[in-house]
């Protein structure tokens, strides 16, 4: 199976973001505060791991996505998730 | 007797087919000016109908938030923006919502029906269930229009939205009237809003038959109220929002006044849930001029049903008939779906500005496509070009799928 790289997924998700808070993926860093930066609240956060899940084929915690605070958390996340 | 509390009309807001601020829809319906267009949104080539009253001047980008724009359906941002331009004409913005003195009441047919749509397709569209949105819900409940403007407001008063099918957005004007004759609110934003334009509800009502279906060329032609030819109506979409308050309120604070809301007629056939039963019709009719304690005579203009289908107009036609005797083969009577479809429970909001309007310009709007009056529907259908005739006051006639009836009488305004 073709490995995917954490590159990989980085873009994935700040390009899901970006299409769900109407944003340009050039401006969000994976340092960002989901809710304090990027104004995500739970709906919104459900959508986007939805979007991934659907893309890698993989099921997230919901529970734990929930609590997240940065994007690099969904990303660490989501690579545990493929890789496991 | 105890003297009805007077409730004055002080705010209007409008986005249809053919206008989306109060002056373009006056101007719509007094030159004859057709909404009803071919549907570009989706595929409609496997309907027998392709037509329909579509908004084309609404630009959501202008109005709301991209957060807005997620969670709120096309016939809740038709409505809060109606609502809006209602609410600033009314001077209500800077009102004290907080007090509980001032209330939403909406009427929607189907709420959120293009979420339901989108969501089916999620499941069953492709080859594989893709994830349905999480703002489905928000956007599909039909209550999201009357709390999307109490949120936008800070309305905090009672928050009703009400479905009683094509007569909702009458039957909500109606009870918005009621709640401040009965004194326990002194002013309502209410009215409809509807956005059914989907290929699912496009099939469904065209199953049912009363769908125009032989004008697809020449859609303006389609919806043919008393006509001979009429062969049915066309969907449509839009809202209509009237700032409904107490005279002691409105004077009090100096409002604008367009005209007077003087009678509402609400019952039910009790008869069948798709066809309308000419003695509740009637009745409907009586009941709102009895409400008013005005008779018949006073009655110069009546806005139709009208829909243009088969079984409606001659039945309508009937009942004015039953109502208004040898007056009715003169009384001026227009149906405005044969500009801009049926908006099925905006219809009647819509049709209720276009009453409050009529009487306001003594002018009647005209009824399009009546090129040969059908002899089961004897009367005035005002064809083609609107008429300058007095009128001191207005019947705005609605009557749903399942009896449910809402017949408003407007006057003007006198203090």
């Amino acid at each position: 199976m073709e490995t995917i790289t954490r590159k990989k997924i980085e873009q994935s998700c700040l390009q899901t973001i970006a299409v769900e808070m109407g944003l340009k993926s050039n401006d969000l860093n994976t340092e960002m505060n989901l809710r304090d930066d990027l104004d995500i609240v739970s709906l919104d956060a459900m959508n986007i791991i939805m979007a991934l899940e659907d893309e890698f084929k993989i099921e997230a915690d919901i529970e734990t996505v929930l609590e997240m605070q940065k994007v690099s958390d969904i990303i660490d996340h989501l690579e545990i998730r493929i890789n496991s | 007797m105890e003297t009805k509390k007077r409730v004055v009309v002080t705010g209007r807001g409008v986005i249809s087919p053919i206008g989306s601020s109060v002056s373009d829809y006056w101007e719509g319906l007094c030159n004859g000016v057709s909404g009803v267009r071919k549907i570009t949104e989706f595929d409609s080539s496997g309907a027998s109908c392709q037509i329909a009253g579509m908004v084309t001047d609404f630009d959501s980008d202008v109005h709301f938030s991209h957060r807005e724009k997620k969670s709120y359906e096309r016939f809740t941002q038709f409505g809060l923006v109606a609502a809006l331009r209602a609410a600033e004409e009314a001077n209500l913005l800077d009102q004290d919502g907080d007090s509980g003195e001032i209330g939403v009441m909406m009427g929607t047919g189907v709420g959120g029906i293009t979420s339901y749509a989108q969501a089916y397709d999620a499941l069953f569209a492709g080859p594989e269930e893709r994830p349905i949105d999480t703002y489905t819900i928000p956007r599909i409940m039909n209550s999201a229009v009357s709390s999307a403007i109490a949120i936008r407001l800070g309305i905090k008063g009672p928050n009703f939205t009400l479905n009683t099918a094509c007569s909702s957005g009458g039957n909500a004007v109606g009870q918005a009237m009621q709640w401040i004759r009965e004194g326990r609110l002194r002013a309502v934003i209410c009215g409809g809003a509807e956005a059914p334009v989907t290929y699912g509800l496009l099939r469904a009502w065209d199953a049912l038959g009363v769908l125009s279906r032989k004008y697809n060329d020449t859609p303006e032609t389609a919806c043919r109220p008393f006509d001979k030819n009429r062969s049915g109506f066309v969907l449509a979409e839009g809202a209509a929002v009237l700032v409904l308050e107490s005279l002691e309120s409105a004077n009090k604070r100096n409002a604008p006044v367009f005209g007077e809301i003087a009678g509402f007629g609400s019952n039910c056939d009790a008869s069948s849930l798709t066809n309308p039963d000419e003695n509740g019709v009637a009745e409907s009719m009586k009941l709102a001029l009895d409400d008013a304690e005005i008779s018949p005579d006073s009655i110069g203009y009546i806005n139709a049903h009208g829909t243009g289908t088969r079984i409606n107009d001659p039945l309508e036609c009937r009942a004015i008939h039953r109502v208004f005797g040898d007056r009715s083969v003169k009384l001026p009577v227009s149906s405005s779906k044969s500009l801009f479809g049926h908006a099925m429970g905006a219809s009647s909001a819509l049709e209720a500005l276009a009453t409050l309007l009529a009487v306001q310009n003594d002018c009647a709007p005209p009824t399009l496509n009546c090129d040969d009056l059908d002899h089961e529907c004897v009367i005035d259908p005002v064809p083609y070009n609107s008429r300058k005739v007095q009128i001191e006051a207005a019947l705005s006639n609605s009557f749903a799928f399942g009896g449910s009836n809402a017949v408003l009488v407007f006057r003007k305004w006198k203090p």
